[in-house]
C-alpha cells in the first residue's frame, strides 16, 4: 500500500500546514473515517460526480477535503450564468481577489460558455463588451472551447475573440 | 445488461488465494473481469494457471464479495474508450442489482472500492464511487461529517476564510 500513502501528500503544498485540530470525530459509535483514508485517485473520482453544490459543501467538511476538492469548485463550475460575476472585479480595481479568480480561471477552465438567456439580455451587452479584457487575463488559460450563445458581437469584440483564438490550439469557437 | 450465467464445469478454474490464506476457486472467465489478473495469466503464456494466485491486498470475506460481482457481470461486454468519457464519470446511476449489492456497511464497502482499485475491476470500483458519491450529494458539510465520521480540523478563522472563497460561487 505505499503507493497509496505516497499518494496522500497534501495536493497543494501551498497550502498551511496541519497545525491545530478542533473537535474529536463526531461520533464514536459510527466506523472509523474511511472516505478520508481513501486513495487521492479514488476520491477524485467520486468528486468527478457530484455537483457543483454539494462540492462547494465538501470543501467544508475538513482540510483534507478541502485541499482535494478545491479544484471540482472550478471544474464544476456553470459559468455560462456567472460570467458577469466573474467581469465585475475586471472593471474594478482588479485587486487581489480578482487576481486570484484569473488564477483559478487559468488553472482549470478549459469550456467557457458565455449563455444569455432572454432574461439575462441586458447582462449581454455588458458582459459581451467586457469580453476583450477578460480574454486577455486568460490568454494562458487551458480554456480551448468558447461558446457564445443568445447574441451578435460587435466588431471589436469579434476581434478579440479571434485574437484569442489565434493560438491553433484554441479551435472552437462557436 | 447483467446476466446471471452459472459457472460449468467445462471452465478452466483458477485457484485465487487471499490475504487471509484462504483458497477459492472461481472460473477463469470470472477471474479474467480483472485486469490485473488477466495480465497475470497472460504472464502464464496464455494457458489456465495451474498454481495458485495469491491476491495479498484482500482477505477472503471482501475477494468472495467481489467474486459474486463478477459472476453477475460475467457476460457484460468489456470497457470501452467510451466508458471513460466524462459523460459517464458524471453519472450516478446504478442499477438495481448493484444498489443492492452496495448494501453493505461502510467498512465493506470502502473495502469492496479498494479490491476493484487493486484488482482493477473498472466498472465494479465505478459501482462503488457511484454508490459514495450519492452518499455525499445533497447533504450538508455537517451531513456529510455525521455520515462518514469526519472530524473538522478548521479553526473558526479557516472556516470563515473558506467561506468567503466561496462566496461568489455560492448559487443567489
Amino acid at each position: 500500500m505505499s503507493c497509496d500513502q505516497a499518494m496522500h501528500k497534501s495536493p497543494d503544498p501551498d497550502l498551511s500546514p496541519l497545525v491545530t485540530t478542533k473537535g474529536k470525530p463526531v461520533a464514536a459509535d459510527l466506523p472509523p473515517d474511511l472516505l478520508s483514508s481513501m486513495p487521492v485517485k479514488i476520491l477524485q473520482d467520486i468528486l468527478e460526480r457530484l455537483p457543483h453544490r454539494t462540492i462547494l459543501n465538501v470543501v467544508k467538511v475538513s482540510r483534507w477535503f478541502r485541499d482535494i476538492a478545491r479544484p471540482y469548485v472550478w471544474k464544476t463550475l456553470h459559468v455560462q450564468r456567472r460570467l458577469y460575476g466573474l467581469l465585475i472585479p475586471s472593471n474594478a480595481n482588479r485587486g487581489p481577489q480578482y487576481q486570484r479568480l484569473v488564477e483559478k480561471i487559468v488553472e482549470y477552465t478549459r469550456s467557457l460558455t458565455i449563455n444569455v438567456p432572454k432574461e439575462d439580455r441586458r447582462f449581454y451587452h455588458w458582459t459581451a463588451g467586457n469580453l476583450p479584457a477578460f480574454l486577455r487575463d486568460v490568454q494562458k488559460a487551458r480554456l480551448r472551447e468558447l461558446c457564445i450563445i443568445g447574441g451578435e458581437l460587435r466588431e471589436r469584440e469579434i476581434s478579440a475573440v479571434e485574437w484569442f483564438l489565434n493560438d491553433p490550439s484554441r479551435t472552437e469557437f462557436r | 445488461m447483467a446476466a446471471n450465467a452459472q459457472p460449468t464445469d467445462a471452465q478452466p478454474k483458477i485457484t485465487l488465494v487471499s490475504s487471509d490464506n484462504q483458497k477459492i476457486l472461481v472460473d477463469r472467465d470470472i477471474a479474467e473481469r480483472s485486469v490485473l489478473l488477466k495480465h497475470m495469466i497472460q504472464d502464464f503464456g496464455g494457458e489456465t494457471p495451474d498454481q495458485d494466485i495469491p491476491i495479498h491486498n484482500v482477505n477472503e470475506v471482501v475477494l468472495k464479495k467481489v467474486i459474486e460481482w463478477c459472476e453477475h457481470h460475467r457476460a457484460d461486454p468489456p470497457a470501452t474508450a467510451e466508458d471513460d468519457s466524462d459523460n459517464r464519470k458524471k453519472s450516478t446511476d446504478i442499477e438495481e442489482w448493484d444498489q443492492k449489492f452496495m448494501q453493505v456497511d461502510q467498512e465493506m464497502l470502502f473495502e469492496i472500492i479498494l479490491a476493484a482499485n487493486y484488482l482493477d475491476i473498472k466498472p465494479l470500483l465505478d459501482v462503488g464511487c457511484k454508490t459514495v458519491a450519492n452518499m455525499i450529494k445533497g447533504k450538508s458539510p455537517d451531513e456529510i461529517r455525521k455520515t462518514f465520521n469526519i472530524t473538522n480540523d478548521f479553526t473558526p478563522e479557516e472556516e470563515d476564510q473558506i467561506r468567503r472563497e466561496n462566496e461568489w460561487a455560492e448559487d443567489r
